[in-house]
């Protein structure tokens, strides 16, 4: 079947759901791409966990890099005219206070309740939690991306999370190769797939059954 | 008053056998390399050391030096090779690695810090994080009671410090060191700079000299490093 949207195609997708005025984390992997991808004609306002609110671009350019100047996957970045600065307990203020309007998040797996494990795999001794259970808690919207499926074709969108949790509840919206889907309360509703994708071959690779929305579309991009 | 030592070497050398060395820096930013480098040196082990960051705790632990980590990252995030060999330790028993949600790690670092014992988080609740702590219901909603955590040392990372301790950093490098600094026994700050008596605007301190009790400056100053290397 079609595999669907690239990683980049994914980012362009999560971008589409910021609006000016927004205070947006991205976190570690594929949700760092959507930097790459805002739109330019709004303020938009990303938040990295070491106190950097107001990061741009990652910079290319290595001649410009700074060491004391990266985002929380360690990479060089700019900065937008009205950044600022603050320490890590203030930062992190920001994200379990509620402040922040959207967090972009990586997973291993999602429930269909919206339960989110991205920190640690079943047979790993150790993990790498980071601030990954603060923003799912803190944020005011919860948007992972993924791949549906694993590389093995088993689905990571499932009926309960067999690996550690991050937190219970929280994802809103799954942005993956394949589809668009939100997280309510009556289940899990397709509202979009992938260019050449059919909610057939979603439901396919998705654990849960999918209530698809009467107005389901292409993804735009 | 002069807080300024004259090598990293003197400023870490009475660090004890058995110490809580809590570590600045984040992602490779703001790392406090060179007292790293020094206590290493000067052989102190049976250390619990809490940072957020392999790159700051990795090497006592490879060198057999830690006998605990507190960590949000008890994995290394991109090296799988180091994983493996922090998952060989703790199974042998060598180590024992605590992952803490990062925010509550600078809360409990920051509550140590400023008198608090304890706090009540969101952050972990339904998750592995909460085994063994206690539960109460606020406005409907369930937390988690997380205890302060203190250091009998701080290794921090600033730009410039004066020999009053007050302490400067650059963009965001003042990340986890601001938190740090506050929350033990013996804080020392290796700088870039030291900058003298009242040429600090007041204004722009980061890390007021209360909380340093020694001031060294750094003999190499990273400005770049690949993620990989550390």
């Amino acid at each position: 079947m079609n595999q669907g949207l690239s990683r980049e195609l994914i980012a362009v997708r999560i971008a589409r759901e910021f609006k000016d005025g927004m205070y947006v984390n991205l976190g570690f992997g594929m949700p760092t791409l959507v930097c790459s991808f805002l739109p330019p004609d709004q303020d938009i306002f990303l938040h990295s966990e070491q106190g950097i609110l107001g990061y741009g671009g990652i910079l290319m350019d290595e001649s410009k890099w700074d060491v004391d100047l990266i985002n929380a996957s360690g990479q060089p970045v700019s900065l937008v005219p009205g950044a600022c600065f603050c320490d890590l307990a203030t930062s992190f203020g920001m994200i379990r206070g509620g402040h922040l309007d959207v967090s972009v998040l990586g997973a291993y797996q999602v429930s269909e309740k919206g339960d989110l494990a991205n920190w640690k795999r079943g047979d790993q001794v150790v993990g790498g939690i980071g601030g990954a259970m603060d923003l799912a808690i803190g944020a005011k919207r919860v948007i992972v991306a993924m791949e549906h499926a694993t590389n093995k074709g088993e689905p990571k969108i499932v009926h309960q999370c067999s690996f550690p949790l991050t937190a219970g509840g929280v994802v809103k919206t799954i942005v993956t190769n394949l589809a668009f889907i939100d997280v309510t309360p009556s289940g899990l509703v397709l509202r979009e797939v992938a260019s050449g994708v059919t909610a057939e071959e979603v439901q396919a690779l998705t654990e849960p059954k999918l209530i698809v929305s009467n107005e389901l579309r292409e993804m735009e991009l | 008053m002069d807080k300024v030592f004259s090598t990293p070497q003197e400023a870490v050398k009475e660090v004890r056998d058995g110490s809580v060395v809590i570590v600045g820096g984040f992602g490779g930013s703001g790392v406090p390399y060179n007292l790293i480098e020094a206590l290493l040196d000067q052989g102190a082990k049976d250390l619990t050391v809490i940072s957020n960051d392999p790159m700051e705790w990795f090497p006592f632990a490879e060198k057999g030096r830690a006998r605990k980590v507190i960590s949000g990252f008890t994995n290394h995030p991109v090296r799988a090779e180091i994983t493996e060999q922090v998952e060989k330790l703790v199974r042998a028993g060598k180590l024992e690695a605590e992952a803490v949600p990062h925010g509550t790690l600078e809360e409990r670092i920051r509550a140590g810090g400023m008198g608090i014992a304890a706090f009540y988080t969101l952050t972990g609740v339904g998750t592995p994080v909460e085994v063994g702590k206690e539960k109460r219901a606020f406005n409907g909603k369930e937390y988690l009671l997380e205890t302060a955590l203190k250091g009998d040392v701080a290794l921090v990372k600033g730009f410039q410090a004066d020999r009053f301790g007050n302490v400067v950093c650059r963009l965001a490098a003042g990340n986890r060191n601001i938190v740090m600094a506050c929350a033990a026994t013996l804080t020392i700050a290796e700088v870039e700079e030291i900058a003298p008596p009242g040429s600090i605007d007041p204004n722009r301190v980061d890390i007021p000299g209360i909380f340093v009790n020694r001031v060294v400056q750094a003999s190499k100053v990273v400005r770049w490093l690949v993620r990989g290397e550390m």
